[in-house]
């Protein structure tokens, strides 16, 4: 009996061995926080501004931060207040459970007097476990406008519901970013002398005119033989706007002054792509200089009717037709230089789809992009102001597009394209180098970093 | 180390108890033998049967044997070597005293008489069952150094390895057919694959096989879906009867093309150790291999390699019993496989710090199984069968800081993930005779299988409840056996084919001539995949279609086996067959026509498969050889899509192989030849994104696959093992199509090998008791 028992401990004990060999997990990466920017400037006729905390990523429990602030020619509540509010020289900011970043509003008080030579210095001193201090863990704030010279940002695209939640708009000068959740704005009305309508190229936006110019005749009936929606490789690039942002090719005609002239079109977006979904558009100009336009879901009777106004200040003015009102979106067209987000892009068989991680270059305000392959002569630390010269700069809006990064494939994922950056020439003619160091730190997509140098 | 200490503690004291048991007692006698080949010369090596008192031994080189404590009486002795037969001996033994026998060992009359269990209610040779079975038995397993299933097969007609380089799978093509249509069975029951591929087949340790079984077309009636191009039934080793330890160890190394490390590293390592005791009735037994591959570089640059790093720990236990009615079964079946793929070094970060993003997917199979017989009378017998499977397969992605040396977990979406699936199977057959010119069988099958993981929607759940009836009927003094089938189904999530019918009929033409003609209806129920898989993001829209149907196949093939020629020492067998498969309702993915950005699984291809082949068999002396020829045609695809084109319906290949084996028995030595030549596969292909443009042929280039190994046994326990594989050194074939432009392309050269590689196993048997 007793070799029966040591047969079965044996056998067990190969059970076990095959157990056994489980390795331990690595652990996950740190969670840092840290400013979003190192260098914000409080513009003279600014009266506030907000300075963004950032975390790598949610946790599931609130992380409190502790910033330590030292204040050069101003005081608190005499020039300025901080909401939370600044307490014996530090501030507590609690960043909320599954939130990925804080902010510290900074107002000016009312009457306050300010030279610009003011400034705050932000330091995060302390966070609740498990975060960490990262390394952008001090913020200086001028009471002036900013040149940022030289700086790293990483864009947040990113949300817990989805890697490519945001369209970042990055203004390099200003050393600034804003987010925009891509899907808050369907249609964009351009403020330049015609009178063109753009279709949200983030949210999949395409479009069709039909062969009616009354908006509540226009029935499911009138979808068939409509395609709005296609496979990769299948659409037709007339139901999307240009993707080089060629402002005479948009999908949506060119809004007539004659009302007639206007034809209905049928618009669809991401979220809604079963025909009773689609939007009918019919775009008019109104008697203030602006548009109107007439909008309903195909399934729905009752139409809607918004105004808009032409503002010089923007590029465009945009609305929503899911609620049904102007949304801000795009900075003023003098304050940013790209935008980091999902868009339309030419597939390479001429046709459209789209692409996450698309730059596109504010070419409307004039901004400009020229690409830099790396050589042994020339590298992004020894580019320098001269190199600009040879340079083959694109006004198109897809200069830089999808060539910043590699599209992977089935033995490896997507990755930044290390053979090249960048020069942008921004709205106020300055030159910066630029290039992308990250696609996502620690393969966390939507996250994507970048450093930039001003040539001079 | 303090398990693996008292292991071999708790080891060898079961050892020392197991050898200290007398040997001879007084109530016992002997039995000292020597067998003899025809011509006079000692059958060194040959197996030694005494049926009568359930023992067996192996002789030695000089073909010299002993059995120290038979009880007394008249017992029954074989003998047994490949290629070889002999007539039963019978031999007087008396209490404490040694008998003496001569036995002769003749060539066998030819591998018809092999027995098989595959489509049978209990084994059969293959000369009576009424399907066209081939078989690899474990011998040309042994002779050919195998560490895994996929080497074995890679010879074989009608089959085609293809190995998807992302995934590092490899998978089974049978008669042009990829492996989700193929059964692949472990003792007549279903592998669980989680999907199209069926890596089953490379997570079954090697070592513990008896032999393989392929039937060509459906048999959908005994074993349900799946089995459209055939079914590929694996048999492991059981043992009979009598009081024995039986330990089995075995160590391999063998190169990849150039590259090689011993024990670890670049190179396949093979280590296996299995006990086995026996004490009548009951058996158990435990046993462990690992296998390990380095991976080869191949065309990969830096830290990335063509081929995975694979390791592979599996793990066997089994408890049976075994008296004249009753036989039960409990086996299990372990894989614990890691394949680790390894990316380059990219400069990450600000400011960019050298990184490595390396992923490692853990498979962890448990396998349970049950089997029993039961035999109630000469009339009536029951087989039971049942499983359960734990399957997962596990993504573990990692970042490695090069200046840090930290390794922290990927955050990207999919890096980590878990899929998990579980299946519990069910069978029970009745066997019943009323008379010697009919058998009933009749059975039930329960299927259940259930699934969680990132890309599968929800937790589906599904139950298969299956009931069939196929009577064998003999007929003119067994001249005809014919066995209709049929077999209803019901399903819980699709829609089942109602009934699935077959007819098998074997027709003796004269005693060296054989017929066999089939036809069969075969299915393939649509996969938990194809029916709930789900993955959104930003490039893909894909999910699974629950309104799939089955796909089904009319399967129609025949055979002729002829003895051409038989005397002393020579015989020569030919078969000659042809097959004919049509198939409907193929599940493939397209645009789903709601929502044409959405791709998802719908009923449909047709297709078919046609072909024919011609083997022989010779056994000549210690020589033997098969010879074989196969073309196969298999439907042109394109034809499906755009029936316009002006294109032949079938795209043929041919396919030649032979296996030589010699034997010098005198040394105990084998020399194996085994080769196979895969002619060119064509495929059409449209020009441009429409048929307007017309169509293309593009072709895969022919290959020839050749091994080359000897074996030869020292004394009674060891065997050592060298060769060559992959004499040709064929490490991918080249292909013409065109690049279609999109994410996924599958155009470029097709790897089919690491290339030529050396080995050198050895084995060590040992029997404690006999």
């Amino acid at each position: 009996m007793k070799h029966l028992i040591a047969k079965l401990f044996f056998a067990c004990l190969l059970v076990g061995f095959v157990n056994a060999c489980k390795e331990d997990e690595p652990p996950l990466p740190d969670n840092l926080v840290a400013f979003e920017t190192d260098a914000a400037g409080l513009e003279e006729d600014q009266s506030e501004t907000e300075l963004n905390v950032i975390l790598s990523r949610a946790e599931s429990v609130p992380v409190e931060v502790v910033l330590k602030v030292a204040a050069t020619k101003v005081a608190y509540d005499q020039e300025y207040t901080t909401t939370p509010a600044e307490s014996n020289g530090e501030i507590k900011l609690t960043i909320p459970a599954g939130q990925t970043s804080g902010k510290i509003k900074v107002s000016k008080k009312a009457g306050a007097v300010l030279n610009g030579d003011e400034k705050l210095n932000f330091k995060i001193t302390s966070a609740g476990s498990p975060v960490l201090l990262g390394t952008k863990s001090e913020l200086n704030l001028s009471f002036s406008a900013i040149v940022s010279e030289t700086g790293s940002l990483i864009v947040s695209g990113a949300t817990d519901e989805s890697p490519y939640f945001n369209g970042v708009y990055v203004d390099l000068s200003g050393n600034k970013m804003t987010v925009v959740p891509r899907k808050s704005w369907n249609l964009g009305f351009y403020t330049g002398s015609e009178f063109r309508v753009i279709i949200n190229p983030g949210y999949q936006g395409t479009a069709k005119a039909i062969d009616k110019t009354d908006l509540a005749a226009v029935t499911l009936a009138d979808t068939a033989n409509v395609e709005l929606t296609f496979a990769i490789g299948e659409g037709s690039p007339t139901l999307v706007d240009d993707w080089t942002g060629d402002m005479t090719k948009t999908a949506i005609a060119e809004v007539s002054a004659t009302d007639a002239d206007n034809k209905v079109h049928l618009v669809s977006f991401e979220d809604g792509k079963t025909t009773d979904k689609w939007f009918k558009v019919k775009v008019t100009r109104n008697s203030s200089g602006g548009y109107k336009v007439q909008y309903a879901r195909i399934g729905e009777t009752a139409i809607k009717t918004l105004d808009i106004p032409k503002d010089p200040e923007y590029n465009f003015i945009f609305a929503s037709l899911e609620t049904d009102k102007i949304v801000p979106v795009e900075p003023r067209k003098g304050s940013w230089d790209f935008q980091w987000s999902y868009s339309t892009y030419n597939s390479g068989l001429n046709t459209p789809y789209w692409f996450q991680d698309f730059i596109l270059i504010n070419h409307l305000g004039g901004v400009e992009a020229a690409e830099v392959m790396i050589s042994e002569s020339v590298t992004f630390a020894n580019f320098s102001k001269s190199g600009v010269t040879g340079l083959n700069f694109s006004k198109n809006r897809d200069a830089i597009g999808s060539k910043w990064r590699s599209g992977g494939g089935p033995t490896s994922g997507p990755a930044v394209r290390a053979d090249r950056f960048y020069v942008i020439k921004d709205p106020a003619g300055n030159y910066y180098k630029i290039r992308f160091t990250s696609l996502g730190a620690n393969g966390q997509r939507g996250r994507p970093e970048f450093e930039y140098t001003l040539l001079q | 180390m303090i398990e693996h200490y008292i292991a071999k503690r708790a080891f060898l004291m079961g050892f020392i108890c197991l050898a200290a048991s007398p040997l001879v007692s007084a109530q016992t006698g002997s039995v000292r033998g020597a067998i003899r080949f025809p011509d006079g010369g000692p059958a060194a090596f040959a197996s030694v049967i005494c049926r009568s008192a359930n023992q067996q031994t192996v002789a030695d080189d000089r073909g010299e044997f002993s059995f120290n404590s038979l009880p007394p009486g008249t017992h029954r002795f074989a003998y047994r070597m490949l290629g070889h037969e002999s007539p039963e001996d019978s031999v007087l033994v008396q209490e404490g005293q040694t008998s003496f026998i001569t036995g002769l060992l003749d060539l066998k009359a030819g591998e018809l008489d092999e027995v098989v269990v595959t489509g049978q209610s209990e084994p059969m040779t293959l000369k009576n069952s009424v399907y066209q079975v081939r078989t690899i038995s474990s011998e040309k397993i042994r002779l050919r150094g195998a560490t895994n299933i996929q080497t074995v097969l890679n010879t074989e007609l009608g089959i085609r390895l293809s190995n998807d380089m992302a995934l590092g799978t490899t998978d089974v093509e049978l008669l042009g057919m990829s492996g989700q249509r193929v059964k692949v069975l472990l003792d007549g029951i279903p592998l669980l694959d989680r999907g199209e591929i069926r890596e089953s087949i490379g997570q079954i340790d090697i070592n513990t096989i008896e032999r393989i079984e392929i039937v060509e077309g459906p048999m959908s009636v005994i074993y349900g879906t799946d089995a459209l191009a055939g079914v590929i039934n694996i048999i492991t080793k059981k043992g009979s009867g009598g009081k024995s330890l039986h330990i089995t160890t075995r160590i391999q190394e063998e190169t990849a093309n150039d590259e090689y490390a011993f024990l670890k590293g670049g190179g396949v390592h093979n280590e296996n150790l299995n006990i086995t005791f026996r004490n009548s009735p009951w058996e158990v037994s435990a046993g462990v291999s690992r296998n390990n591959f380095g991976g080869w570089q191949g065309n990969s640059t830096g830290r990335a390699r063509s081929w995975m790093p694979k390791d592979q720990l599996l793990a066997t236990a089994s408890l049976g019993y075994r008296s004249d009615r009753l036989t039960l079964w409990y086996r299990f079946n372990g894989t614990d496989e890691d394949l680790l793929a390894q990316g380059n070094v990219v400069q990450e970060g600000t400011p960019p710090a050298p990184t490595v993003t390396d992923k490692k997917f853990t498979t962890w199979r448990l396998f349970h199984q049950v089997q029993a017989d039961f035999k109630a009378n000469d009339k009536l017998a029951v087989n039971l069968a049942g499983s359960y499977t734990d399957y997962s397969r596990k993504t573990l992605t990692t970042n490695t800081n090069l200046n840090t040396g930290r390794t922290t977990l990927s955050l990207a979406d999919g890096s980590q993930d878990k899929s998990s699936f579980g299946s519990a199977f069910g069978r029970a057959i009745v066997n019943y005779r009323p008379g010697p010119s009919l058998l009933v069988i009749g059975g039930l099958e329960y299927n259940f299988n259930d699934a969680t993981g990132a890309r599968i929607e929800g937790s589906p759940v599904i139950h298969d409840y299956a009931a069939f009836l196929t009577p064998e009927i003999r007929l003119i003094n067994d001249k005809i056996n014919l066995r209709p089938g049929i077999r209803f189904i019901h399903n819980s999530v699709y829609d089942a084919p109602p009934a699935i019918p077959s007819i098998n009929a074997k027709l003796k033409l004269s005693p060296k001539a054989d017929l066999r003609v089939a036809y069969a209806k075969g299915f393939r129920a649509p996969t938990l995949r194809e029916l709930y898989f789900w993955f959104f993001d930003a490039s893909h829209s894909m999910k699974g279609n629950p309104d799939l149907k089955a796909e089904s196949s009319h399967s129609y093939n025949a055979y002729l086996n002829l003895t051409l020629a038989q005397s002393k020492d020579l015989r020569l067998e030919a078969i000659a067959g042809g097959f004919y498969n049509s198939f409907r309702d193929f599940i493939d993915l397209a645009t789903d026509p709601g929502d044409r950005t959405i791709y998802s699984y719908f009923n449909i291809h047709k297709s078919k498969t046609t072909g024919g082949s011609i083997n022989t068999k010779l056994f000549w002396k210690s020589f033997q050889s098969t010879v074989g020829l196969q073309w196969t045609g298999v439907y042109n695809e394109l034809l499906a899509v755009e029936p316009g084109l002006d294109l032949p319906e079938l795209n043929w290949t041919p396919e030649l192989n032979t296996n030589l084996i010699y034997n010098f028995s005198s040394a105990g030595t084998s020399l194996n030849l085994s080769y196979k030549y895969t002619g060119v596969r064509p495929r059409y292909q449209l020009t441009g994104n429409d048929a307007s443009g017309g169509a293309v042929l593009t072709q895969t280039e022919s290959f020839h696959m050749a091994d080359f190994s000897v074996s030869k046994i020292f004394g009674k326990t060891l065997t050592v093992n060298a060769g060559i594989r992959n004499l040709f050194n064929v490490t991918s074939l080249t292909n013409t199509a065109l690049s279609s432009g999109t994410g996924h392309s599958t155009t470029g050269p097709v790897p089919m090998s690491y290339g030529r590689s050396y080995f050198l196993g050895i084995q060590y048997n040992l029997n404690v008791l006999q």
